[in-house]
């Protein structure tokens, strides 16, 4: 106990933890709705763009946080304008914005004049570098993301769940969707800024998979999800200063033990579902 | 008087058109049952009705204003994977429509009636997921019907039913249809299955569309040269029913 006091008395540790569980909860409950919307491609091609919204703001000298925000909201927009009669499929759009983000990232960080350890920064993470800053923008995203999804949660949950009936209800079906997205870009953007894209996909997948493995209601799954965020940031950081590893990998791979526990555990309480037919 | 008039109304989408010239006309309370095989352009009439197809050419009129609409898909086109119980579904579709949602749970007295109704109480507390697909389609019809619409637009509902469960759902459309007084656009690969609860009939066939009256349009000959081929319809023991063949001629029933 006392070296876990004496951990977290240290600003950066304090600093990192609250990136952590603000964004790592926050990205734990967006991730519910980027599985039921089966847009996990997505995430994944996701943080790459982002990358290249920071890449561009170290090379022209703009705040990396706002270059995760825009380049996240340029993505989802470049992939959400294919329409179904697109002649590629959406995968097609995602894989491409996927190897674009991933490839022209790194040459703008080498055509960077800033020094290449606080660029790459960006991609690998750096979590113990977290400012306060950082910490009050994660709370900031959390706060901001949580009151839009608290105030319009029937609108948000029944369009994705049926968008044709939604729009025939008049609801603005593009409009809500643009909401779920750009709290993804925020989210996304506020964890990438500090702790790097690994760490962000892992919150997005991992603890949303082990809580929709696990329950049925979103009440549940939406506690859940957001604790195994939470806690896996913490036991991260906190295994990551123990044993000396790096903080971000040791997050990320934190994030996906509950999935790999789900199973048996599923398994044990007997929980099965059977459809009729 | 009509709710519904469709005149001269090509549909398609980009340059491609599906439906040509399509003149139709639906009355308030009426029961209309669209038929055609797969690839005729049903789909492509029905999202016209719900406003995600414009015309290209022609007009779409709703009198005194585009209705409120319920809709059923087919029941492959919603995920189950969405952790909803059956009673959330109805409740937050209802919520949907507020502009804000609202911070502490109501209870909604029309998701207990059209549960009533639909005969799906028992199924209230029941997830997405555990549904069969009978059930799932009566849940999705008292979806539509929960925002107490004008108008009730069902997309081949009865699709990968048994023939049972199939007769089983379109009886309490009927019975719905009566007790509603909802006008109901019912689309459908299976002429037979309407023959003797649509008010109106609307045949698609070869990019065309054939509406009318239900008796108007079920002729022998009417049918014979919608589908180019010798068909005969008859009434047994106070039912319509159409069999393949002249009339005086060997025949199948269908």
């Amino acid at each position: 106990m006392s070296t876990l006091l004496e951990m977290y008395s240290y600003d950066f540790m304090r600093n990192a933890l609250g990136v952590g569980v603000l964004g790592g909860g926050l990205l734990a409950f967006l991730g519910i709705f980027v599985h039921l919307r089966r847009i996990v491609f997505l995430g994944a091609a996701l943080p790459q763009v982002v990358a290249t919204g920071i890449a561009f703001a170290v090379l022209f000298s703009v705040s990396p946080l706002l270059g995760a925000l825009g380049g996240g909201i340029a993505g989802l927009v470049l992939l959400s304008l294919p329409g179904k009669r697109s002649h590629l499929p959406p995968e097609g759009w995602i894989g491409l914005a996927f190897a674009a983000g991933s490839s022209v990232a790194i040459v703008l960080v080498a055509l960077s004049p800033a020094p290449d350890g606080a660029v790459l920064r960006f991609f690998t993470g750096d979590i113990l570098g977290t400012t306060r800053a950082d910490a009050f923008w994660a709370l900031a995203a959390a706060f901001l993301v949580g009151l839009v999804f608290l105030m319009f949660w029937s609108k948000i949950v029944i369009t994705g769940f049926d968008p044709v009936m939604s729009a025939t209800l008049g609801i603005r079906v593009h409009l809500w969707n643009a909401v779920v997205f750009l709290s993804l870009g925020v989210g996304l953007a506020v964890v990438m800024n500090t702790a790097g894209g690994m760490l962000a996909f892992a919150m997005l997948v991992g603890p949303p998979a082990a809580a929709l493995f696990l329950f049925r209601s979103f009440p549940a799954i939406i506690v859940t999800s957001i604790l195994l965020g939470v806690l896996a940031a913490f036991a991260g950081l906190t295994f990551s200063f123990l044993y000396d590893l790096p903080g971000g990998p040791t997050m990320a791979a934190a994030a996906l033990v509950p999935i790999a526990l789900a199973w048996p555990i599923r398994s044990l309480l007997g929980k099965k579902e059977v459809r009729p037919d | 008087m009509n709710l519904l008039t469709y005149q001269g109304v090509d549909l398609g989408y980009g340059r491609q058109v599906v439906l040509r010239d399509v003149n139709l006309s639906v009355e308030r309370g009426d029961f209309l049952g669209l038929v055609g095989p797969n690839g005729s352009g049903k789909s492509t009439l029905v999202k016209s009705m719900l406003g995600l197809v414009r015309p290209m050419r022609g007009e779409i009129h709703w009198e005194g204003g585009v209705p409120k609409r319920g809709y059923v898909p087919q029941r492959e086109q919603v995920d189950p994977i969405w952790p909803m119980r059956v009673r959330d579904l109805l409740e937050m579709t209802i919520h949907s429509l507020q502009t804000l949602q609202p911070l502490h749970r109501k209870q909604c007295p029309e998701v207990r009636e059209i549960m009533e109704l639909i005969e799906i109480d028992h199924l209230a507390d029941k997830t997405l997921a555990t549904l069969s697909g009978g059930e799932m389609q009566r849940v999705l019809l008292a979806r539509a019907l929960v925002v107490e619409p004008e108008v009730v637009v069902l997309d081949e509902p009865t699709s990968a039913m048994d023939l049972v469960a199939s007769e089983r759902f379109l009886s309490l459309i009927n019975r719905m249809h009566e007790q509603k007084q909802t006008t109901v656009i019912l689309v459908t690969h299976d002429l037979p299955s309407l023959v003797n609860r649509a008010h109106r009939l609307g045949i698609i066939q070869n990019g065309a569309l054939h509406s009318g009256k239900t008796e108007e349009i079920l002729t022998s000959e009417n049918l014979s040269r919608i589908y180019e081929e010798p068909l005969t319809v008859r009434s047994v023991d106070g039912r319509t029913v159409i069999l393949h063949g002249a009339s005086s001629g060997e025949r199948s029933a269908s």
